[in-house]
Formats: structure tokens, C-alpha cells, sequence
């Protein structure tokens, strides 16, 4: 075992096994120095600068059209912005007229026009705009690297496979990095919905965030291990753990080709039970990643980030195209749009700080209480809902009152637009996820007004054990076999059952092995998990035998504590060629 | 396209200089920093002062433009 000292703990925020030698990715530049410019040299001062601008915008065009292609329209249109500063006369007209004036060098006045535009933007009120100073702060680098010669950065010139550090990476700096080089992620800051993140799994790198001290901790060429399931990072390992980890990486990627084989056959069991198993995803740039393991649809698409990746609240239009070019991709298999699930905690400074924000106004609240805003998603959905293959989902919703009045704004929606003759579902499917124990306890009632439930089992164990899962010193409370978690489960699936509807589950114990095939015993039609855990359950399904599972679940319902259910249901587990978890035990 | 790109793309095409001033702060129209900056707090009255050689169409450029822009 490596020492403690040489591991660190992090967020796991993109799965697999990178072993590589660190590099920190640090965007400091020199110091700017103000250096006096002679007379007969100014304009070839001015012409300097000039020739940087240009080479900016260059950079800017090229990673707008690499990232369009590569992530997500909407990422490229960062960059879009930054072109907008560059192309702005008050920046570089202004620097011109000021390096002919004060006969300076540019990287002076132009870093001095950049600091006052910063500076104004930084004391004003309204959070959309005070935040474009990150935009501000990519373009003023990205000019003064190119003025000061300054290396960019590191991160395309380096070969071998390179493990890159960093406090945090920005969209530019993902966008720029040379794919074949990085094998994985390190950040000191983030968690598992940052912008590092996503890029990750979208790129299919290995990533843990959110270690605190990484780029202290690590070390330029330092050897690392990280280990993107489990969320450790190997600082210098000895050579038995490099050993240790290249065998199990070796294995995964066999594994990984035998589970491509489970691509098309069904989510059945032995005995004829089939159930469906969808996809979670976040951004569009997924969606390859969905269709490659074999999903049956989309069970879950997270709609936050569309809201986070801007400075502005997204339009209609850009939701909507969002939606339908998802729609479209997954057809003829559903999606389910989720609406927007943010907190106060995450809506950045638009709110005053809420003392307890998982308790606080998120979700379906903060959707409620800012109908405009609310409408223009809803709008967008049953406009992609023309599609035919959307279905629309309410999050954090408590209890019917609640449904009832986002239902009624759906309704406003629905109708405005078909005044305006614009196309819509006219039927929408729509649900709710079943995540808050109020609605789980009153589910019978809620399940008579919607087309379906998705038990949104992370939220729902977190609020009825009262355990935050993120917390180290009570993590251990925060148990998916609890009796309490799942009785109410069960109760959730029999009443969605005993009205007619169906019913799934979109939190991480749909892709937990024992988990699954409880949920599977206690009757779900649908298991909803991120597109890499799809072949691993889909095996795990097709070794099952329904009736039994039905059988013994039944019965393990009436055991009192967490570890005399799962002692009773281990036995029952299917083994299968493929046990994932099992292997990743190191 | 939102109102203030849209705002700076029309000034840009005229030679006059088209100026914004709220609350007594004149700002350059054609610069979207500058419009960004007082599109930030919405809801007082914007003047537009226009000097140059094609104000009268760069002025109908512009009330045309926030005319439509009500519409919309």
C-alpha cells in the first residue's frame, strides 16, 4: 500500500485509469513592465500590436469551430464573445490611440485598458454581466501571451501521455488541450458537474476534481495515478501499485470490449422480464457515448448546464435547439428532459445565500417563483416536443399543489403556443421525479396526475436518512439498502403501478450491481444511469431471474436493518462474467 | 441576437459616432463593452446622440431597429 501522504482524495468525476507524468498547467505570464517607445518607433509598436490581435482572433476561429464540432454549439459560443472584446474599438482603438500618445510599449496600455474594463464590470450589480469579466480575463491573457511571447501554455507541446494539473481548466484551455497527449484530469477545484468534468467524460479522459491541493501536492514530471472511479490520485507510486493499476487498466479495456457485444440485445431476464435502461446525460456531446453502450433512451437529460456554460439566462431559440438535435439523434427512443434543477447555491449571486441549500429554493421552487423564466424552458421543450419522442420531467416537486401549479404554467405554454400556430407535442408525456420523502409518502395522489415517476433515489436517501452523501464523517448513513429507503422505493413503484403509470429510477443505485437487481425484484420498468454503466447492468439483468428476485425482495422488505438485507439478498446477485465493481476493488 | 450586439452592429456601419449616455455616463455605441455596461441595468431611458456625416440614416437605422425590436 502506498503511504497516506502520496494519496490524494478527490471528487471522481470522469471514470477509468490514467498513469502518466504530471504536468501543472499554470496561466501566470510574466510580469508587464512599462517600457518607453522612441518616436520613429511607434508605429511599428502599433503594428505589433496590431499582429497579436489578429493572431488572437486566428486562435478564437479555430477553437470556436474545434469545440462546435467537438462539445456543444453552445460552449463555442464562448468564444464567440471573446472575439466580440477583440473586435471592440474601445479596447483596441483605443490602445492604439494611447500607444501613439504616451508613446508606451503595447502589452502596457493594452493590459492597462484591459484592468479598466475589468474593473468596471466587476462593480456592477447584476451577476450576468459582472461575470464576463472571466471573459475579459481569457482574452486579456490570451493578447499579452502573444505580445510578450510568453508560452501560451504547455499543454500542446508536450508528448507521451501527459496527466495535467491544474486549479481549474476553462473552457479555452479544454478546447486547446492536445487530445493525444492528455490521458487524464487533475483540478483542485470543481465537482462532478463542473465544466472539467463534463469535458472529461465527453472526451472519455479520467478525471478527479475537487482535491483542494493538487497543484501544490503534485510536482512538474512527477509520476500520478489517477484513479477516475474511486476519485484517488497516486502521488509518485512505487513500482508494485504502477504494476497493480496497468493490469487492471488492461483488463478494463477487455472488459469493455466484451460488454460492446451486450450492444443490441435487450435489458431481459432469464425468465422473459424486460425492462428498459436509459441514459443520464448532461451536454448533446454525450450523446455518442449513449448511443455506443446500447441505451434505450434518454431517462434523464440534465438541463442545468445549459444554464451554467453562459452569462445570460438561454433563449428560447437556443433551447429549443438544443432539445430538438437530441431529439432528433435518440430517435425513435424517448427523452426525457428534466427541467431546470439548479439551487440557490448554483444560480451564482443571483440570490442571497440560503444557510441550507439542499433544503433551500431549487428545483421546481426557484422554476415557481420565476415564472418567465420558467415558460421560456417550458416553451422550449414542447416545441422540441414535435419531435414525438420527448417527454417532460419536474424536479424537487413535494406534493400535488405543487405539480398542479407547474402543470398549470405547462399549460399556459402549450397554449400560447399554439395560438402563435407554432408546433408542439400536443400530449406531452409528463412526470416527475419521485426524490423528496413528502412525495414518496403521497405518491398515490401524485401518481393520478402525471404520465410516469422517476424516483430520483440520491435526493431521496439524502433527505430521508438526513445524511449529506458528500460529507466523509457521515457518509456511512447514507445507505441505499436502508429499510426506510427501501420501503418507501417500493411503495413509490406500487403506487405508480396501482395507477396505471410506469415507473424508473435515475439516481447512482440504478448502476449499483445489488441495488439494480432490488429495484429490478421490486418491479421498475425503467433504470436510468450514466451510458458507461449501461452494459454492466444489462449483463447483470440478463443473468437475473425475475420472479425470483420478486419473491425475495418481497421478503427482505420486512428486515430491520441495512446489513441483514443486503447478507439475505447477496446470495440472490446474478454473477456475471462482468462484474465491474468486483475488479475495480484494488 | 440580443438588443445590445444588435445595437453595435448597426452603429458600426455609419461613420458618425454614435454616443449612449444614461444617468449623465456616455458611452461609445459601437462598442459592445460599453452598451453591455449600461444594458446591465435595464429599465431608465437611454439617449442617443449621433454626430457625423450620415447622422439622419444612422438615426433611422437605429430607431427602426428599436421599433422592430418591440415587436419582436
Amino acid at each position: 500500500m502506498s503511504d497516506e501522504r502520496r494519496v490524494l482524495k478527490g471528487i471522481p468525476a470522469s471514470p477509468g485509469i490514467a498513469i502518466g507524468r504530471a504536468l501543472i498547467y499554470n496561466r501566470r505570464f510574466a510580469a508587464i513592465n512599462q517600457r518607453p517607445i522612441p518616436a520613429d518607433g511607434v508605429e511599428a509598436e502599433i503594428r505589433r500590436f496590431r499582429t497579436a490581435v489578429d493572431e488572437a482572433l486566428e486562435d478564437l476561429t479555430r477553437l470556436q469551430r474545434r469545440i462546435a464540432v467537438d462539445f456543444d454549439q453552445d460552449v463555442g459560443k464562448i468564444f464567440r464573445a471573446h472575439q466580440a472584446v477583440l473586435e471592440d474599438p474601445e479596447v483596441v482603438d483605443v490602445t492604439i490611440v494611447r500607444i501613439r500618445r504616451e508613446r508606451t510599449n503595447a502589452e502596457y496600455i493594452f493590459d492597462d485598458v484591459m484592468r479598466g474594463w475589468i474593473a468596471n464590470y466587476s462593480s456592477i450589480e447584476n451577476p450576468f454581466f459582472r461575470e464576463r469579466t472571466a471573459d475579459f480575463e481569457d482574452v486579456h491573457y490570451r493578447v499579452l501571451a502573444k505580445l510578450t511571447g510568453s508560452a501560451q501554455s504547455g499543454i500542446e507541446a508536450t508528448d507521451g501521455e501527459i496527466v495535467l494539473v491544474a486549479h481549474s481548466l476553462s473552457p479555452s484551455d479544454t478546447a486547446e488541450l492536445d487530445r493525444d497527449a492528455v490521458c487524464g484530469f487533475i483540478t483542485d477545484a470543481g465537482g462532478q458537474t463542473s465544466h472539467t468534468a463534463i469535458v472529461a467524460r465527453g472526451l472519455a479522459v479520467p478525471a478527479v476534481v475537487g482535491t483542494h491541493i493538487a497543484t501544490q501536492a503534485i510536482s512538474d514530471g512527477m509520476m500520478v495515478i489517477i484513479d477516475g472511479n474511486s476519485g484517488m490520485v497516486h502521488l509518485d507510486p512505487d513500482a508494485d501499485t504502477i504494476g497493480r493499476y496497468r493490469e487492471t487498466k488492461s483488463r478494463l479495456s477487455v472488459l469493455e470490449h466484451e460488454l460492446q457485444e451486450l450492444h443490441d440485445l435487450p435489458a431481459e431476464t432469464r425468465d422473459g422480464r424486460r425492462i428498459e435502461l436509459s441514459a443520464n446525460i448532461e451536454l448533446p456531446a454525450e450523446l455518442e457515448d449513449v448511443l455506443n453502450h446500447g441505451a434505450d433512451g434518454i431517462g434523464l437529460y440534465r438541463t442545468e448546464f445549459l444554464y451554467l456554460v453562459r452569462n445570460e439566462l438561454p433563449s428560447e431559440e437556443d433551447q429549443t435547439r438544443t432539445y430538438q438535435r437530441i431529439a432528433r439523434r435518440m430517435a425513435p427512443n424517448h427523452v426525457i428532459i428534466r427541467t431546470l434543477d439548479l439551487g440557490a447555491d448554483k444560480m451564482p449571486k443571483q440570490m442571497p445565500d440560503e444557510a441550507n441549500p439542499a433544503l433551500g429554493q431549487r428545483g421546481i421552487r426557484l422554476c415557481l417563483d420565476r415564472p418567465e423564466m420558467f415558460k421560456v424552458q417550458l416553451r422550449a421543450i414542447l416545441r422540441a416536443g414535435a419531435e414525438g419522442n420527448v417527454r417532460l420531467m419536474f424536479p424537487m416537486i413535494s406534493g400535488l399543489q405543487e405539480l398542479r401549479r407547474a402543470k398549470a404554467l405547462l399549460e399556459e405554454a402549450r397554449n400560447e403556443l399554439l395560438e402563435d400556430g407554432v408546433p408542439v407535442d400536443p400530449s406531452m408525456s409528463t412526470g416527475i421525479m419521485v426524490e423528496i420523502p413528502s412525495a414518496a409518502l403521497t405518491a398515490h395522489d401524485l401518481a393520478k396526475e402525471v404520465d410516469f415517476f422517476s424516483i430520483g433515489t440520491n435526493d431521496l436517501i439524502q433527505y430521508t436518512v438526513a445524511a449529506d452523501r458528500g460529507n466523509p464523517s457521515i457518509a456511512s448513513l447514507y445507505n441505499p439498502c436502508h429499510p426506510a429507503v427501501l420501503r418507501l422505493v417500493a411503495s413509490v413503484i406500487d403506487a405508480a403501478h396501482d395507477n396505471g403509470i410506469w415507473v424508473g429510477v435515475c439516481g447512482a443505485m440504478a448502476a449499483h450491481p445489488l441495488a439494480a437487481c432490488i429495484l429490478l425484484g421490486l418491479g421498475v420498468d425503467e433504470l436510468s444511469m450514466s451510458p458507461i454503466d449501461i452494459p454492466e447492468i444489462k449483463s447483470l439483468i440478463r443473468s437475473a431471474d425475475y420472479h425470483e428476485l420478486k419473491t425475495i425482495t418481497r421478503e427482505a422488505l420486512d428486515l430491520s436493518t441495512s446489513e441483514e438485507i443486503m447478507r439475505f439478498l447477496k446470495p440472490y446477485q446474478p454473477k456475471t462474467e462482468l462484474d465491474v465493481s468486483d475488479m475495480m476493488r484494488i | 441576437m440580443r438588443p445590445a450586439e444588435q445595437l453595435v452592429r448597426t452603429a458600426s456601419r455609419f461613420k458618425s459616432e454614435v454616443t449612449l449616455v444614461k444617468d449623465d455616463i456616455p458611452v461609445n455605441g459601437k462598442s459592445i463593452l460599453g452598451v453591455m455596461m449600461l444594458a446591465a441595468e435595464h429599465g431608465s431611458s437611454i439617449t442617443v446622440e449621433i454626430d457625423g456625416p450620415d447622422e439622419s440614416d444612422a438615426l433611422k437605422a437605429i430607431t427602426d431597429m428599436f421599433d422592430q425590436d418591440q415587436e419582436a
